[in-house]
């Protein structure tokens, strides 16, 4: 992209800022990732907690250099911003993400819902290490330690399980393909569009 | 689903949530789940170019056409549909101002009933939302989370069992759900203690917002409170949290309420029938006022001091109806801000019975 940054007229605009000014007008700038960061009228909450997580002290490498091949955001762009580019990110910067998670939220690992058995892709594994740390933390908030130290070793030898084959991990497409037509739920009436005429089986060529 | 590019809900009437069947809905106006979230493969919309976004768009529009909904969802194309109709949906609190306001490939599917509503492409690739009339929100939460499941037996969701759903924001990580109700609580404003709903709600980690969430005025004298912690917390959690603070909110403004009443009511009651009066007669009338009035009206149904055939739901329609989209569609057509005053004072006298 040959656009250069509007602010020092000399690197290429990487990063593109939408502001909401008061009177509901958007704006757009186009900057570069040096001067993108040093932006200070970002969204102000998080921007302060951004800079503050992002103590030279709880990352001791420096992490500046960082760019998520993924989608191309790099480290000072993910910092003007706020925002993640794409769901790898969240393991490209997960150093400097950790601390910024438990500052916003108390906290940095899911003990919520995870998709059902029923889901487009078979994600029971993980299914199971977000049970496992619920559990967890239900037996320490009600003191049955025994249990909780059970769980935690369970816990433990399951993260390293995953780590391994964390490689070994499957490209899927987004969207599951017609896999599921056969199983369908019983009750699924088919508001049969145009388009659907072929759902019962004859698309099966882009598995 | 139906594929729509024009709004054709009927000016007149809003979504379901409108009515006044859900719990302390003298107080509550409705209870809202949103539950974020985004499809493995592609990268968030802040980093998709156009035609990127194309695909996601499409290929969500593909997999939500096979979804097993209960009731019939139109899709609406916010990329073709008018800037009236997409504002019409902000007012009805269906889809967020950035979603209506924002470029390229976007759409919002709901239901007719609207009380549910599935925004594409906005921040993150799809945000669901439930609403219901009311303080509901145990069976707003059910709903969300039985539409979650179903539409993820079509999407492959970016999930990671270290931080939950994966989200463009930070702030959203984890479970993705924002838990929010929203409060009428003019005896708290009138009264001046409206400050303390604000300190309890920063002290329980709850967020105190306007009338069209983030960072908007609290016009009408309408609060939304909703969860700010995502991750670490499980869903029940978040959901018990306002299930406990809630109601201490819903009491506080019962009891000043009452307290208006026994401390000084002449007061109260020319307050309200000032603003029912002004309501009744004017000639040209700005948004900001009518809620303001309407506000007070609201309350004065509530305790009883106005006429019985105006009734809360009536109220509630109007609160919608007289915003600047639903005017310019009632009109078919685009209107300058003065004229668009008129025609509010117009409609004010038609549904109040002018004076």
């Amino acid at each position: 992209m040959s656009d250069k940054c509007e602010r020092c007229n000399e690197r290429p605009a990487t990063v593109h800022l939408t502001d909401i000014l008061e009177n509901h007008e958007k704006q757009v700038r186009h900057l570069c990732e040096e001067c993108a960061a040093s932006e200070q009228d970002g969204p102000v909450e998080l921007m302060g907690m951004l800079s503050s997580a992002f103590t030279p002290a709880e990352s001791v490498k420096d992490p500046s250099g960082l760019r998520c091949d993924e989608c191309g955001l790099g480290y000072m762009e993910f910092r003007a911003r706020g925002r993640l580019g794409c769901p790898q990110c969240y393991e490209v910067f997960r150093a400097s993400l950790e601390p910024l998670l438990e500052k916003i939220h108390g906290g940095s690992q899911h003990v919520g819902k995870a998709p059902d058995e029923s889901s487009a892709v078979d994600r029971s594994r993980e299914r199971r290490l977000v049970e496992l740390r619920r559990d967890l933390q239900a037996s320490v908030r009600e003191e049955r330690y025994e249990e909780a130290a059970r769980l935690r070793d369970e816990l433990t030898r399951f993260e390293a399980e995953e780590a391994g084959e964390a490689s070994a991990e499957p490209s899927v497409a987004a969207v599951a393909a017609d896999a599921d037509a056969s199983d369908a739920t019983p009750d699924a009436t088919s508001d049969v569009g145009e388009g659907d005429a072929g759902e019962s089986g004859s698309d099966d060529a882009d598995r | 689903m139906r594929i729509a590019e024009s709004f054709d809900g009927d000016g007149v009437s809003g979504g379901e949530w409108l009515s006044t069947r859900g719990t302390d809905s003298d107080i509550v106006i409705s209870s809202r789940v949103r539950l974020a979230r985004n499809v493995r493969a592609h990268r968030f919309a802040v980093k998709a170019d156009a035609e990127q976004r194309r695909a996601i768009e499409e290929e969500l529009r593909y997999a939500l056409g096979r979804v097993d909904f209960d009731e019939e969802m139109v899709y609406l194309d916010l990329e073709k549909a008018s800037p009236i109709d997409a504002e019409m949906l902000v007012e009805r609190h269906l889809v967020s101002r950035e979603l209506a306001r924002g470029e390229g490939p976007r759409a919002a599917l709901f239901a007719p009933s609207e009380t549910v509503c599935v925004m594409v492409c906005e921040e993150d690739h799809l945000r669901l939302q439930v609403l219901r009339s009311g303080f509901e929100l145990d069976a707003a939460w059910r709903i969300a989370d039985d539409l979650d499941d179903r539409i993820a037996r079509r999407v492959d969701y970016a999930f990671s069992s270290r931080y939950g759903y994966l989200t463009c924001c930070p702030t959203n990580v984890g479970t993705g759900l924002r838990a929010s109700v929203m409060l009428h609580l003019p005896a708290l404003v009138y009264s001046k203690h409206i400050e303390k709903v604000f300190q309890a709600g920063s002290k329980m980690n709850l967020a105190v917002r306007g009338l069209y969430g983030e960072g908007t005025q609290a016009l009408g004298d309408f609060y939304q409170i909703s969860n700010q912690v995502a991750l670490g917390l499980s869903e029940a959690d978040v959901l018990e949290r306002l299930n406990r603070v809630v109601p201490q909110f819903i009491d506080y403004e019962r009891r000043l309420r009452q307290a208006l009443l026994d401390g000084d009511r002449a007061r109260l009651e020319d307050r309200i029938w000032r603003a029912y009066g002004v309501l009744r007669a004017a000639r040209t009338i700005t948004s900001e006022e009518t809620l303001e009035l309407l506000s007070a009206i609201r309350l004065g149904v509530n305790l009883g001091l106005l006429p019985s055939e105006l009734t809360i739901e009536s109220v509630n329609e109007l609160f919608i109806t007289s915003q600047p989209a639903h005017l310019q569609k009632l009109s078919a057509g685009k209107m300058e801000p003065r004229v668009r005053d008129v025609a509010r004072a117009n409609l004010l006298r038609k549904k109040l019975g002018a004076l």
